[in-house]
């Protein structure tokens, strides 16, 4: 939420600290600052208000409450001067579901001027995000922003009869102030007089009242609302707004006769020749004093620090609560507006966040049993894990939604990652073929990949095992299928189980089996596993940029080696070779008696910053060639 | 001397463990250190456990606070009404059930697949994996809560880590705390935590008055790219043995 730091100097004397000095005062104590923008002539600070504190810090008048728990300034009301009431026009008011509608405050006040604002209104609302639009919508906004009491206007001409709270009719429609035509249902409610709604309780007005600059009387509206019906209505209707969005949070009743004077107050000094209404207060249900009693031991065993009592009281007493110290325990008189202070550690953390969380001093938890088990299920997926690592098979972690399965997802992102996985060969088999395509890249012949991740049945999850393996070379005598079989008679081996490999259909290099029931038939582990730390590696990111493959085949005397012939090519290819690899060695006599090695080696080129033309590789191995012939080697 | 080919030094090479596998293995050691265990629980989770047992309730903004991957089914529950379904967003339904099943004290660790209805970019994917810890006992302040945090990052990322609280909400946990780290002289967001709940005590039958408890959790995702420089998150999940291999 957005506010106005020459707004939050309203309610101080004194000057406030800077903007910077504020938003890392609300950082440690209060709540997180998304941003701090200079404008013109003012500053604008971006609280994150989470639901806890959206009670009562969604307006100014809140922070400014912050402001004094962080500053120890003392914050000002506003004054409200009484105003007369001078107009005899009646207004009736009839709340049909107190649930809903805990208060309901109106007022008519005639010989408004609908112009524009004050240049200070218009600049503030602006600052915070606000519109302006004229001095009756402007002041309701206002007030909103300053005391987080939603207002609404209605031009009063149009309202025939009294004010009616109550359900919407099946069938009922309403055309908002946006022109948009809404159906209603019985689960939201209306604002309306005889003729039918006036507005979306709480969450947006009707065209058909819309103050505009022919509107001559209004009806104000400050009330109270169910948050949960609000948000439930917002969602359903498409419409969240600074209204909805306060009420679904759920404010106190108590603002709304304070705003009533506010909102009076600016429309009178904007509209000189205002007829004033009587206020007609709609309040069945006055909410109670509500108290908390906080035991003095709850502090520091829950905090973990021992604060000073006079602390304690000083935070309390610039909260605005009035404690009764009864040894041992507080007894606090909670501020209505505060509907976020409920339970005595709500009050806890008021102390401790305002005191200072740095003020903690760390420690260890002592031991008291050491009633410490071994996760059966974890112990063996790691230990598995281990077996094949040993094999040559490499990890993975593919994703859990799919393009089809027993579970479907409400809001999918994708179309195809709609439904939760019923199998892991499927991604498995993904994955072989896109790794075989950077085989070169990765320096390997075969691709042996596993995954132990959870799969979706009908009948619920459970933990699969799924391997693969893709030759990206082909070798005589060896298959795919014949490598899985391998490391599953391995795996059957070490662990000392029936895979019932019989069940297991292994294709197209992959299988896939049940690890949880295989899990159950294993022992229960006796120790614990320790694992070293985390490998020291030094993460390469790779080029998105596709890579080309070259091949050089070279005759060298006996006692040149390959490091010898590894070096001229990195020399010469610098930073466009990616890997090197000898795939071929063999010695031969040559006619002339001499002994030769032939070495031969896949060069893998890629940029990071392009893809590789003939023009940026044909001189790189031009020079190569160049510097094996000036050796004396013999370039096949 | 022998030359051997790729081929030959491939035969012999071992494979790679994904970082991620390497990092919880490395978090669960670090915490059996102080006694944790190992709790894990399941990833298609009903809406009670998720958020109802965790102080949570339906039709409020704190639900705004994660976006759900809601499921097409329901569950019977116990009392035999329908449950919803959703993809767990975070692993603090396992410590719910842990509650309902275990007396206190005791310490867990849960490490878990966990799922964000959220567009992907290179720092946020629809689903990651998580770390969550809770300790229960009689006496536990925050001042365990940060020591055994202190503990924990100073390990996995070196002796002159500092570590830091800052006020804010979740629904499970009062107080609630935002919890940053200062490395290589940066201040960076490493997860959330917080005393349990009273609420939470109850739903399953704890008396907070005698028992306290503190919770936290991050991701470990973030853990990794952090610790070994990887700039993309979804490279952790695509199956691309070029950034396994190199672990």
């Amino acid at each position: 939420m957005k506010v106005s730091y020459k707004w939050l100097q309203q309610y101080f004397k004194e000057s406030l600290p800077s903007p910077e000095k504020l938003a890392e005062l609300f950082t440690f104590h209060s709540f997180e600052i998304e941003s701090i923008e200079q404008q013109k002539n003012d500053t604008v600070i971006d609280a994150k208000i989470l639901p806890d504190r959206a009670h009562y810090a969604l307006s100014h008048h809140g922070i400014a409450e912050e402001i004094s728990l962080v500053t120890n300034l003392e914050h000002i009301e506003r004054e409200m001067p009484h105003i007369e009431a001078a107009s005899s026009k009646k207004l009736t008011i009839k709340i049909k579901d107190k649930d809903f509608c805990p208060r309901y405050v109106g007022r008519v006040i005639e010989n408004i001027a609908v112009g524009e604002s004050q240049e200070e209104t218009r600049e503030l609302l602006q600052a915070v995000g606000g519109r302006s639009i004229n001095a009756i919508v402007d002041a309701t906004n206002f007030v909103m922003y300053d005391m987080g009491q939603p207002l609404h206007a209605f031009d009063a001409d149009e309202v025939k009869g009294g004010i009616v709270v109550r359900v919407a009719e099946k069938g009922e429609k309403i055309t908002t102030l946006d022109g948009k035509e809404v159906s209603l249902t019985p689960d939201d409610f209306v604002i309306a007089d005889e003729v039918g709604p006036l507005a979306i309780a709480g969450v947006k007005g009707g065209k058909r009242a819309e103050v505009t600059k022919n509107t001559k009387s209004i009806i104000i509206e400050s009330a109270n609302f169910n948050p949960v019906s609000v948000r439930k209505t917002s969602n359903r209707v498409g419409i969240r707004n600074e209204s909805s969005k306060r009420f679904e949070n759920e404010i106190t009743p108590e603002y709304a006769r304070k705003a009533m004077d506010q909102v009076t107050a600016m429309i009178v000094r904007s509209s000189p020749d205002a007829k004033v209404g009587e206020i007609v207060d709609e309040y069945p249900n006055p909410v109670k004093l509500r108290t908390i009693s906080v035991a003095n031991s709850l502090i520091a065993s829950v905090l973990g620090m021992d604060i000073p009592l006079a602390e304690t009281m000083s935070i309390l007493k610039r909260m605005g609560i009035s404690v009764e110290n009864k040894n041992d325990h507080l007894l606090l008189a909670i501020p209505s507006h505060r509907l976020d202070l409920v339970i005595p550690e709500d009050i806890v953390e008021e102390i401790g966040r305002i005191y200072g969380y740095e003020k903690i001093q760390s420690r260890l938890p002592v031991q008291t049993t050491r009633e410490h088990y071994i996760n059966k299920h974890f112990y063996y997926t790691e230990q598995i894990k281990d077996i094949l690592v040993e094999l040559g098979f490499s990890e993975t972690y593919l994703y859990s939604l799919a393009s089809k399965g027993f579970y479907e997802v409400v809001y999918p992102l994708a179309s195809d990652k709609a439904f939760l996985r019923t199998n892991l060969s499927a991604g498995i088999s993904k994955s072989l073929e896109m790794n075989a395509q950077n085989a070169p890249l990765l320096g390997i012949y075969k691709i042996k990949i596993f995954e132990i991740g959870t799969v979706f049945a009908e009948a619920g999850e459970y933990t699969a095992l799924g391997l693969g393996v893709l030759h990206a070379a082909k070798k005589k005598g060896e298959t795919a299928d014949a490598d899985v079989k391998a490391a599953l008679n391995e795996l059957e081996m070490r662990l000392k189980l029936n895979l019932n490999m019989v069940e297991l259909t292994v294709r197209n290099g992959v299988v896939e089996l049940n690890l949880s029931e295989l899990i159950k038939q294993l022992p229960e582990p006796k120790d614990a596993q320790v694992f070293p730390p985390s490998k020291m590696v030094t993460y390469r990111p790779f080029s998105m940029y596709p890579f080309s493959l070259r091949d050089i085949a070279v005759f060298v005397p006996e006692n040149t080696t390959k490091e010898d012939v590894a070096q001229v090519i990195y020399k010469n290819a610098g930073d466009l070779l990616e890997r090197l690899d000898l795939f071929d060695v063999f010695a031969k006599k040559m006619e002339d008696g001499t002994s030769k090695t032939s070495y031969a080696y896949h060069l893998v080129l890629q940029s990071s910053e392009k893809t590789l033309a003939e023009g940026d590789i044909t001189p790189v191995m031009e020079n190569i060639y160049k510097e094996m012939a000036a050796k004396g080697w013999q370039v096949r | 001397m022998s030359d051997m080919t790729t081929e030959e030094v491939q035969r012999k090479q071992a494979g790679h463990l994904h970082p991620l596998t390497q990092v919880i293995r490395e978090i669960t050691t670090i915490f059996n250190e102080l006694g944790f265990s190992i709790a894990q629980g399941p990833e298609l989770e009903t809406e009670f456990y998720n958020f109802d047992a965790l102080n949570v309730p339906g039709d409020h903004p704190a639900r705004d606070m994660q976006d759900t991957f809601w499921i097409k089914s329901t569950k019977k529950n116990t009392h035999g009404v329908d449950e919803k379904m959703l993809l767990r967003t975070h692993t603090s339904s396992v410590q719910i059930r842990h509650l309902e099943n275990n007396k206190p004290p005791f310490r867990i660790i849960v490490p878990g697949k966990v799922f964000r209805n959220e567009a992907t970019d290179a720092t946020h994917e629809a689903q990651f994996y998580q770390v969550e810890a809770m300790l229960v006992d009689k006496e536990v302040t925050l001042a365990e809560l940060k020591g055994t945090l202190e503990f924990f990052f100073k390990k996995i990322f070196g002796e002159e880590v500092i570590i830091r609280f800052r006020p804010s909400f979740f629904p499970f946990t009062e107080p609630s705390v935002e919890v940053d780290m200062k490395w290589k002289n940066k201040w960076l967001e490493m997860g959330g935590a917080g005393m349990v709940h009273p609420n939470v005590f109850k739903a399953v039958g704890i008396n907070p008055d005698e028992w306290k408890g503190f919770a936290f959790g991050f991701g470990i995702d973030r853990l990794v790219m952090l610790k070994y420089g990887i700039d993309d998150i979804r490279t952790l999940y695509n199956g691309d043995l070029r950034l396994v291999n190199q672990f």
